[in-house]
């Protein structure tokens, strides 16, 4: 890949990457950090890539990068996130919009749900990309998406349940 | 080839069963997975379930027969684009008529994410990279045009030869040989109309004076000269040539005779230009030509300025 082919990249990937982690980890200043350092390490070996499997490539650095601050920070805040999540319970559901409903059960996902519902739906990728970028089998892509929507369907049920 | 259909999985093998994507083989083995888990099989669907399709044409409430979680996996499938006709035709037409269902659709819909295109990345162009080529690198491509440079100027010049010690120049002398010349004792006036009679006789010495008119002269020389490290195209000529004639009244004309007339261009180099400067110029005009032919004309005609003169005199 050239270096203007790296930069198509930038400006047709580059939005699509950081909305993909900021969903998943909900961080402004990490998602950045995490675009930033994903191009720069596809940068450095843009030579050797084939500008065609750029942007799996990229999604898949950024998704190991993000997975690795993930567990980091899970590590670390554990306590205070079994916290927040208690607070949660209190949601005034009458007060939240679609987008943050939906925002927010994307939220309950485990990980791995979260992160292929991502890329199924906002990069549309196929169930075999997926597994690419992800480093997991079709068959466990489509069970994880499976699941993650039943848990988004629940989700948004109840909340259609309170404002009724 | 084992297929490891485990509890982690079972749920794919069952959409691509109902998807009826499964091979021969892989749903003999995803039949035995749920035979070894029956509270798996049981939440999927009810063992009789499975014989369903076999019987589909003599029982036409088959939908009843589907559970919940059979409906929603043929609803998640429909919004996937993975289901296939036959079940889309069949999940379709529950959505149609039963409203409980529709309302499951329509939750399920709601879970296709949709990406704010309002996020954007903020700092877009610090991603961007452009090659740069070191300045090193012009800088030695620099010397390296100039030295090529500075060594044609030096080759260019060498063969310039210098004339008075000061002026390089280079001549070329054009040499002809007239035929069939033949005097005439007259000659065409500057109008070329009137033909003037030639009656100076010199008396003392019994001769007169006549033109002699040469044929049409062409030039033996190249068309086009090139021109080589030359610099300046100034151009001197010089000829001599006797095409006036004396001879004496009381013997015959004289015999026809080859004369020869030999002229020289020169080109000079202005004295004010520089080696240098004169070099550049010669690499921008090492391919154009001079035009012989031109200057010829202008060699013909100072010749016949200078007959005319002195004929009158």
């Amino acid at each position: 890949m050239k270096s203007k082919e790296y930069n198509i990249i930038v400006d047709k990937h580059a939005d699509g990457l950081y909305r993909f982690i900021l969903s998943n980890i909900k961080d402004e200043f990490k998602a950045q950090d995490i675009v930033q350092d994903s191009f720069e390490r596809l940068w450095i070996n843009h030579e050797s890539v084939d500008f065609t499997k750029a942007k799996s490539l990229l999604f898949k650095i950024a998704y190991n990068r993000m997975i690795d601050i993930i567990r980091r920070d899970k590590r670390i805040t554990n306590s205070d996130e079994i916290t927040n999540r208690h607070a949660d319970s209190n949601f005034d559901y009458q007060q939240l919009e679609l987008r943050e409903i939906i925002n927010n059960a994307l939220e309950k996902l485990n990980d791995i749900q979260r992160s292929v519902i991502l890329l199924r739906d906002y990069e549309g990728y196929t169930y075999e990309e997926i597994g690419e970028i992800t480093e997991l089998s079709e068959s466990q892509v489509k069970v994880y998406i499976f699941r993650a929507r039943q848990h988004l369907k629940n989700y948004i049920g109840k909340f259609e349940e309170v404002i009724k | 080839m084992k297929f490891n259909i485990n509890i982690n999985n079972y749920e794919a093998f069952w959409i691509d069963y109902l998807d009826g994507n499964l091979t021969k083989h892989q749903e003999n083995e995803f039949m035995e997975f749920l035979e070894q888990n029956p509270l798996i099989a049981g939440n999927l669907i009810d063992v009789e379930d499975f014989k369903l399709p076999v019987y589909e044409k003599e029982f036409p409430e088959k939908s009843a027969l589907y559970n919940n979680n059979q409906i929603e996996n043929l609803l998640i499938a429909k919004i996937e684009g993975t289901i296939s006709s036959e079940n889309d035709a069949f999940i379709t037409n529950k959505i149609k008529k039963d409203r409980k269902i529709a309302n499951l659709y329509s939750i399920y819909k709601k879970t296709v994410l949709v990406p704010d295109t309002k996020i954007v990345f903020p700092n877009k162009k610090s991603l961007k990279k452009t090659v740069r080529v070191p300045l090193f690198r012009y800088v030695s491509a620099a010397a390296g045009m100039i030295i090529i440079l500075a060594v044609s100027v030096y080759f260019l010049n060498i063969n310039i030869k210098p004339i008075n010690n000061e002026t390089p120049s280079i001549s070329a002398k054009l040499k002809h040989t007239i035929h069939n010349q033949h005097i005439k004792d007259s000659f065409t006036n500057d109008e070329h109309k009137i033909l003037t009679p030639i009656n100076n006789v010199n008396p003392e010495t019994n001769t007169s004076f006549a033109k002699i008119e040469n044929e049409p002269i062409k030039l033996n020389v190249p068309k086009r000269l090139q021109l080589h490290k030359v610099t300046k195209l100034d151009y001197e000529i010089a000829f001599s040539t006797t095409n006036i004639m004396e001879y004496r009244n009381d013997l015959p004309p004289p015999q026809k005779q080859n004369q020869f007339v030999e002229y020289t261009i020169e080109y000079k180099k202005s004295k004010k230009e520089n080696k240098f400067v004169a070099g550049l110029k010669n690499i921008v005009n090492l391919s154009k030509e001079v035009d012989v032919i031109e200057k010829w004309e202008n060699i013909k005609k100072k010749k016949e300025e200078f007959l005319y003169t002195n004929l009158e005199k």
